[in-house]
């Protein structure tokens, strides 16, 4: 009888072991034994959808993005009334399904670009080089304190210019952002100059770009104890950004509101 | 081999004697020092920016009352900053930083307005906004400026205070102010 029950016991305990064996080969990604169901049935999607599963047809896998996207809600938002967040560039698709608001400003951001037009023909080795440049103005955060603006503006400028002549050692370009209403030019620094009568300037600081009008690059005298502008060799002004022209949501018609 | 060791390093020193008493090869004891209008040198006066690089400390233009704290001390209140102006030219092309700390000026949010910086050249009268900042409680400010450009010609520094939505570029009221002292 004890031999019986003893046998009974190793029997039971040795079965439970092969058992969580088996479960562990089955429920993990390593292993022989799950190397071997994998092997055995690599459609195992079956095994948990069923044969009748269809994925679904849009937004698959995406709900409710970062709220860092603009027009996107998180799933934690009250704000958030749709059953997915489009993640696809739709263009003009009428059926696009979207949370962006034109009249919520959550984040101010202005991004304009500027075209520099020379104020005098030049000559190069006998040729009329028509000096042009463009600048890119970037500005984020502009607005303290409201909506997801950071506490300190900043603001980014980029300028390329193209068939700048060339200056020698005693004079070198440098930028300038103008402000018309006051007649003040903030220097914002010196081209550098590239291959082919090309050069470059990148330059960002912390400020607000809302004064000034224009961009302007001059010619100085290099070394300058002078730090006020000299001659203006090309001038391109400011369009006024697009939202500046948007009017409050208040004063819309009442059928748009 | 008790011997071989040191003949190899007397044999070893004595081509560096003979080098330097031989004619013919060059040593740094040869060449001749030249000085005044025969000195050779890379020395570029018209490229040659001397360079700025110092602390200076920014006084306010105001004060604050004495609150005191508890039994007989002091409030140690008092607006400050300080700045480090840094100015260098390397190969024709000059790169300038600047970086100011702010302490106990008012905080942003409760005054409602943020503090814009300023170099100023006495001579000429120009003034470079070199940005804005906003303080946080208990006035800290961190502030950092870098440019392809150089600040040799700036005699002072200045911070002043603006409105938040500030679209005028003309200077507030002025905050604190310092000294730069001219490079030589």
């Amino acid at each position: 009888m004890k031999l019986v029950v003893l046998s009974l016991l190793l029997l039971l305990i040795g079965s439970a072991f092969a058992q969580n064996f088996a479960e562990q080969g089955n429920g993990g990604y390593a292993g022989v034994n799950s190397r071997l169901v994998r092997a055995d049935d690599p459609f195992s999607r079956y095994r948990y959808f069923g044969p009748d599963y269809q994925y679904p047809f849009a937004g698959y896998g995406s709900k409710g993005s970062s709220s860092k996207n603009f027009g996107e809600k998180g799933t934690t938002s009250s704000a958030f009334n749709l059953d997915t967040s489009s993640r696809t560039p739709q263009g003009r698709n009428p059926a696009r399904i979207s949370n962006v608001d034109p009249n919520f400003r959550g984040y101010s951001k202005v991004d304009t670009s500027v075209k520099l037009e020379p104020f005098t023909q030049q000559f190069f080795a006998g040729q009329l080089k028509y000096a042009q440049a463009t600048a890119r103005l970037v500005m984020k955060g502009a607005a303290y304190g409201q909506g997801t603006n950071e506490a300190i503006p900043s603001s980014e400028v980029s300028i390329q210019t193209k068939n700048l002549l060339p200056l020698g050692n005693d004079n070198i370009y440098e930028a300038w952002l103008v402000d018309e209403d006051t007649e003040y030019a903030l220097a914002i620094g010196f081209l550098r100059s590239g291959i082919d009568l090309a050069s470059s300037l990148r330059f960002s600081f912390s400020r607000s770009l809302a004064p000034f009008d224009a961009v302007m690059i001059t010619v100085e005298p290099f070394p300058d104890t002078d730090p006020r502008p000299g001659e203006t060799i090309l001038y391109g002004s400011i369009n006024p950004a697009r939202n500046v022209l948007r009017t409050s949501p208040s004063s819309a018609p009442e059928t748009l509101r | 081999m008790k011997l071989l060791v040191p003949a190899l390093l007397i044999l070893l020193l004595s081509i560096s004697v003979f080098a330097a008493i031989s004619e013919g090869i060059a040593t740094s004891a040869k060449v001749p020092i030249r000085l005044g209008v025969s000195r050779v040198s890379n020395y570029e006066p018209r490229l040659h920016l001397s360079t700025l690089n110092q602390f200076v400390a920014l006084q306010p233009t105001y004060s604050v009352p004495t609150l005191g704290v508890g039994r007989g001390g002091a409030s140690n209140y008092h607006p400050r900053g300080s700045a480090r102006v840094r100015s260098v030219a390397s190969y024709g092309y000059p790169s300038a930083q600047v970086t100011l700390k702010t302490k106990d000026l008012p905080s942003s949010a409760d005054v409602r307005g943020q503090f814009e910086v300023w170099l100023i050249d006495s001579e000429t009268g120009y003034r470079l906004s070199l940005g804005t900042f906003t303080t946080q409680q208990g006035g800290v400010a961190d502030f950092r400026y870098v440019a392809d450009t150089y600040l040799n010609a700036y005699d002072g520094i200045e911070v002043t205070f603006e409105p938040l939505d500030d679209v005028d570029i003309t200077p507030g009221p002025l905050i604190l102010y310092g000294f730069i002292k001219p490079p030589e």
